[in-house]
C-alpha cells in the first residue's frame, strides 16, 4: 500500500487573518488541498491558496441527512490520501469543533495505515471568549449543542456561563437552506425552568470578515424566539447566581474563604 | 471593484491587513477603488449588511450554504430519557 497523509487545518473564523502560520505551511507543502467554507468569499480565497485546490461544497445537498454528507465528505478526503498523495482539509473554525468528518477521516486514515494529524485553530467559542469579554474560569461554562441540551436534558448550573450552539437547526438533522425558528421556543420554555424570563442573555455571531464587527444582540430570555436569529446565531447565557463556595473543602485546599 | 474583491485582496496581502488594523478608517478612505457607498458600508462594519452585499456580488445568495449544514450536529441523536 501506498502511503499517504492527511492534515485537518482550521481557518479560523476570520477570513485571512486567523489562518496559523502552521496551517498555512501544511497547506502549502500538501499534493492538494481540500476545504469547507461556510461562505462563498471565503471559499473563493481558500480555492486562490494552493494550485489543486477543491471545495467539499458540492457535497451538501439540501435536505438530504447530514451524516450522509459528512460520509461524502470523507471519503472525498481519503480518495487521495489512499492514493499516497499528501492532503492538507481545511474547515472553517477549529477543524476539531463541530466537524465531525475531520475526526473520522483521521481515524479512518490511520486505520489504515497513513499519517494523519490535526491543528488547532480558532474556533467560534473563541471569537466569544474574546467579542463578550467573557473568561471561562471565572464561573465555569457550559457548552452544549442545542439539540442535544434538549434531547438529554443537560443539567444547568446557573452560577456557570451557558453556550448553547446552532439554536436555529434544533430537531434537525439534515441540511437546510434557511434556518429553522420553528423549536426555539421549546429551548426558551425549558431555560425558562431555571432562569428568569428577565435575565439577558446574548445572541451572538462571531464576524467571518475582518472589516466587519461580530453580532452582539442583547435581549431578554423571554423574549428571544422573537430576537433576529440567523443560521450562524449561539446563545450566550451569563451566570444568574453566584455560586457557592465549600468551607470544608477550602479548608482543606488550605484556601481562605474570607 | 466589488466589496468582495477587496476583501480578498485585503486576506491576501498582509502589508494591506496591516495598514487596515493599523487605521481602518483612514485605510478605507484611501481605496480610491471604492466608491463612496462601498467604504461606508465597509466602515459601518454591519456584519449582516455586509453579508447581503457580498451575496449579492456573488449572485448565489440562495446557494451559500450556511454555517448550520456545515457543522451541524451528524450523529444519531438518542431517544429522550425517560
Amino acid at each position: 500500500m501506498t502511503r499517504g497523509s492527511l492534515t485537518v487545518v482550521g481557518t479560523g473564523i476570520s477570513m485571512g487573518v486567523h489562518l496559523t502560520p502552521e496551517a498555512r505551511a501544511a497547506i502549502d507543502s500538501s499534493d492538494e488541498f481540500v476545504h469547507l467554507a461556510a461562505d462563498r468569499l471565503t471559499e473563493e480565497w481558500l480555492c486562490g491558496l494552493h494550485p489543486k485546490s477543491t471545495s467539499l461544497a458540492s457535497a451538501y445537498r439540501v435536505g438530504e441527512q447530514r451524516a450522509e454528507i459528512y460520509e461524502r465528505i470523507v471519503e472525498r478526503m481519503l480518495a487521495p490520501v489512499r492514493a499516497g498523495l499528501h492532503l492538507t482539509a481545511a474547515f472553517y473554525g477549529h477543524p476539531g469543533v463541530y466537524v465531525t468528518p475531520s475526526h473520522e477521516a483521521i481515524r479512518r486514515a490511520r486505520a489504515e495505515g497513513h499519517v494523519a494529524r490535526m491543528l488547532p485553530a480558532v474556533s467560534a467559542e473563541d471569537c466569544l471568549f474574546a467579542d463578550l469579554g467573557v473568561d471561562p474560569a471565572a464561573t465555569g461554562c457550559l457548552s452544549f449543542d442545542a439539540t442535544d441540551f434538549l434531547l438529554r436534558t443537560r443539567p444547568v448550573d446557573t452560577s456557570c456561563a451557558l453556550i448553547l450552539w446552532q439554536i436555529t437547526v434544533i430537531g434537525d438533522l439534515t441540511a437546510l437552506a434557511e434556518p429553522r425558528l420553528d423549536n426555539v421556543p421549546v429551548l426558551v420554555e425549558r431555560l425558562m425552568e431555571q432562569y428568569h424570563g428577565d435575565h439577558e442573555v446574548v445572541v451572538y455571531e462571531a464576524s467571518p470578515y475582518p472589516v466587519a464587527e461580530p453580532v452582539i444582540e442583547r435581549v431578554l430570555l423571554r423574549e428571544l424566539a422573537a430576537a433576529p436569529l440567523t443560521a450562524l446565531s449561539t446563545l450566550y447565557v451569563p451566570p444568574a447566581t453566584v455560586g457557592a463556595s465549600d468551607a470544608e473543602m477550602a479548608a482543606r485546599l488550605g484556601l481562605s474563604t474570607h | 471593484m466589488t466589496i468582495a474583491e477587496f476583501l480578498l485582496e485585503l486576506a491576501k496581502d498582509e502589508k494591506l491587513l496591516k495598514q487596515f488594523r493599523a487605521d481602518p478608517a483612514k485605510f478605507l478612505t484611501a481605496q480610491k477603488k471604492l466608491t463612496a457607498k462601498q467604504r461606508a458600508l465597509l466602515g459601518a462594519g454591519k456584519l449582516v449588511d455586509l453579508r447581503v452585499v457580498i451575496d449579492a456580488e456573488f449572485e448565489v445568495a440562495g446557494e451559500t450554504i450556511a454555517m448550520h449544514t456545515i457543522y451541524g450536529t451528524p450523529q444519531p441523536q438518542p431517544p429522550p430519557r425517560p
